[in-house]
């Protein structure tokens, strides 16, 4: 069932490699969209990426993400990110390769 | 204090004090500096270039090339003193600030020490490599 | 083709030592992420959606096979085994590491090539003719012009930071094969009184104002080029917006000033600025121009082809459609497909670009060409030799005789690459061609260019398309924009605008209900798509796009 709030994640990509990660709990950059920390309030959410904004020798343009959690899955609610944790749709390539 | 680069290195400012903008310096003025801003037009000191003995071009950011065109004009309307840049500049600029015309560029200490001076000197074979030279693009360095 | 001289060879080794230490000083922090932004871009190195992505420059579109081998082996070692050929001549590799492009950088030196202003805010590669050199109709080779261009522009100290990115396309003919018009700079070789020089266009561009580039100069001398062309760049980095940089294309600026005041601007520039050029080296240009002399072309029977010619339906189908004319008779310029049906515009695996590479080593002087519509071009090659070609690229799915029909598609990236991206590209390409490959309404439709950007910014050319598709985001869903009757050609027009969207399936039947009333409307097999576009004009194919507005009416 799906929980109608604003919920958030934060997202960006690695200065070394490009790859685009998420934060999790742990306060950790990592590629996986399931580790991400939901964040359900907008100041808290705004709290945090002013922190990640100051990690710019690790992470470069990270940005808040809209979500839906279903079933504690993770959905961004916009294609264009749906399309970023899971690859292009036109080859096999990117996250979608990696076992979830 | 601010910090003048050349291709001799960091030095100190040996001409600090008062400049003045265009509009500014009076026909008979004898100020001998002046200061252009991005959106200046070189032109307009035509008649003083004879008595400037600097002129500084301030670069409000680095990623606003306007003050490269404005050091060429000054160099093609035959102004040979001291031409330097100022403000928002960074090291990887420093070949295309001597290519332009300018003899020098003056730094924040804050810059200078994120980016010290073999940043900068590692820029300073800027004749070096230079494809509009070979093209017949004339050089004006002083 | 233009030979590296030491000069080149020393300034990409300068440049690449450049680019390692400008990495290295972002990671140290001597560079802020502000900082480095630019200084990657005109490296090449964008940050897309997935990874970073690396453009590599192929001036004017000239490949050597050598330099098309390296390709692919970066491909393989670095990328994912393909690249992708874009719409301004260059290929784009989408998953490189930032770490490892000081490294690609550095192969790509060992066979001459860069990614030097592939973007940010400076000249970007000169884009020109592909059929360069070969084609009969030519009043120079635009490939000359062009390197000299490359030369001016490259690393030149004063327009490294215009307001907004600035291309130049050349054409050595009056046939436009390089849409010089949506180009900030447009020239095209024409010849008076014996004395070749050049027409100059300025202000042109697709993107959110699409604009036809206007005639600035109608015969500037040859001498003139440079200065001429680096008092436009002066006037725009003085006087282009940088206030908004949807407003900061030089385009903007001519049409703010209107291009007889605009030209007094720059011929007042190019008083002073002709000065501070000394008469170019003769020489210099000699050499230049002299490496872009024809080949030895060779006397042989081309009974082989003849007889492939007669007995061959396919090969006969792939030589009518994908090659064309050459200046010399016994000779055809080849276009290989980029666009078989079903598959992404413009890729080609490392393989692919392997096959490619021997191929044009073997049987066109070593020549390869990009077009900006997205296809490879071989441009030298003798008619006998073309039976056992055709056979070769059959063999690696490159032989699709589709060239100019419609599921020959320009497509940009989209938004499965692009972070600029406002919908998906490559799917709806892919279903136009798939779909009308299966029902062969291709053959019978002839030519008809249909051109898929994912967002506004136009890469994908939709503007000067037949049938051009823009993909929007409409409150978070995909929609689809049709515009008609534009062209690429030296008849350069921009298309109009239809009607109202499309969801993303209800493309493939759009474009069917529009081919459609062409084939009702169209006098004979003979008349082309756009030819029966400007006859009849826009409203038979808005009724058929609209069926229900039409009746509400």
């Amino acid at each position: 069932m799906t929980e109608f709030s604003n919920k958030q994640i934060i997202t960006g990509n690695t200065l070394l490699s490009g790859e685009a990660v998420f934060l999790s709990g742990d306060d950790t950059f990592g590629p996986d969209l399931f580790n991400a920390q939901i964040f359900t309030d907008d100041v808290s959410a705004n709290h945090a990426l002013s922190q990640c904004i100051e990690r710019s020798d690790e992470i470069i343009s990270p940005y808040l993400v809209s979500v839906d959690v279903q079933n504690s899955v993770i959905r961004p609610q916009e294609l264009r990110e749906q399309i970023r944790t899971a690859g292009p749709s036109n080859y096999f390539h990117g996250k979608q390769t990696e076992i979830r | 204090m601010s910090i003048i680069v050349t291709d001799n290195g960091f030095s100190i400012d040996d001409r600090e004090g008062s400049t003045c903008s265009p509009e500014a310096l009076p026909p008979s003025s004898e100020s001998q500096t002046v200061c252009l801003q991005s959106e200046d037009d070189p032109s307009v000191l035509a008649d003083s270039l004879d008595r400037l003995t600097l002129i500084k071009v301030n670069f409000s950011s680095f990623s606003d090339g306007r003050g490269f065109t404005i050091a060429r004009q000054l160099r093609s309307m035959g102004y040979k003193g001291r031409l330097r840049a100022t403000g928002y500049i960074i090291s990887d600029q420093y070949t295309m600030i001597r290519r332009s015309g300018f003899c020098e560029v003056e730094i924040s200490n804050e810059l200078a020490e994120r980016q010290p001076q073999h940043q900068w000197m590692f820029r300073a074979d800027w004749q070096q490599n230079d494809y509009q030279r070979r093209l017949g693009r004339i050089n004006f360095n002083y | 083709m233009y030979q590296y001289t030491n000069f080149d060879r020393q300034f990409i080794a300068a440049r690449n030592t450049q680019f390692r230490q400008q990495v290295a000083r972002r990671i140290d922090g001597s560079l802020t992420e502000e900082e480095f932004r630019p200084l990657r871009l005109m490296n090449g190195v964008y940050l897309q959606l997935h990874a970073y992505m690396l453009r590599v420059a192929i001036p004017y579109g000239t490949l050597s096979s050598a330099q098309m081998r390296q390709l692919a082996i970066i491909a393989d070692k670095w990328d994912k085994g393909y690249g992708h050929f874009t719409t301004r001549q260059n290929i784009q590799f989408n998953w490189p590491r930032l770490i490892d492009v000081p490294d690609i950088l550095d192969a790509l030196a060992e066979v001459d090539l860069h990614a030097i202003q592939t973007s940010g805010n400076t000249i970007r590669n000169i884009t020109s003719d592909h059929f360069a050199g070969a084609t009969s109709d030519e009043v120079e080779d635009p490939r000359i012009i062009s390197e000299i261009i490359r030369q001016w522009s490259t690393d030149h100290p004063e327009f490294q930071f215009l307001p907004r990115k600035f291309k130049i396309a050349v054409t050595g003919c009056a046939t436009d094969r390089a849409v010089i018009k949506a180009h900030d700079i447009g020239l095209q070789a024409t010849r008076r009184d014996g004395v070749i020089g050049y027409q100059v266009f300025v202000g042109g561009g697709l993107g959110r104002t699409p604009v036809i580039g206007k005639l600035l100069c109608d015969f500037l001398p040859k001498q003139d080029l440079l200065p001429y062309l680096e008092s436009i760049l002066s006037v725009y980095n003085t006087s282009g917006r940088r206030d908004n940089k949807y407003k900061a294309r030089i385009k903007i600026l001519v049409n703010a000033l209107g291009i007889d005041n605009f030209r007094d601007q720059v011929e007042a520039r190019f008083s002073s600025i002709r000065k501070t050029f000394a008469s170019p080296d003769g020489s210099f240009i000699d050499n230049i121009t002299s490496q872009f002399s024809p080949p030895d072309f060779t006397d042989r029977s081309v009974s082989p082809f003849e007889e492939s010619y007669q007995t061959n339906p396919m090969f006969k189908q792939w030589v009518d459609r994908n090659t064309a004319q050459h200046k010399h008779e016994d000779y055809r310029i080849v276009t290989v497909s980029l666009k078989e049906p079903g598959q992404t515009p413009g890729d080609a695996t490392s393989e692919q670009m392997q096959v490619l590479a021997d191929l044009a080593e073997s049987f066109s002087f070593d020549e390869l060409r990009i077009s900006h519509e997205q296809n490879i071009v071989l441009p030298h090659v003798h008619k006998a030799d073309l039976p056992l070609l055709y056979n070769t690229l059959k063999k690696h799915r490159l032989a699709t005789a589709n060239i100019g029909l419609i599921s020959d598609i320009i497509a940009c990236p989209g938004m499965d690459y692009c972070s600029l991206a406002t919908a998906r590209s490559i799917p709806v390409a892919k279903e136009i061609s798939t779909h009308f490959d299966e029902n062969n309404m291709e053959q019978d439709t002839g030519e008809v260019k249909i051109k898929v950007s994912g967002c506004i910014n136009a890469c994908g050319h939709h503007h000067v398309a037949h049938i051009g598709v823009l993909g929007l985001n409409r409150a978070g869903v995909e929609n689809y924009q049709i515009t008609l009757g534009g062209d690429a050609t030296e008849n350069t027009a921009i298309g109009d605008r239809a009607g109202p969207g499309f969801s993303q399936s209800e493309v493939v039947p759009a474009i069917e209900r529009i081919l459609g009333t062409y084939h009702k409307l169209r006098h004979d097999a003979e008349e082309s798509f756009i030819n029966t576009y400007k006859r009849v004009g826009i409203t038979p194919f808005k009724s058929a796009l609209y069926p229900a507005a039409k009746q509400s009416r």
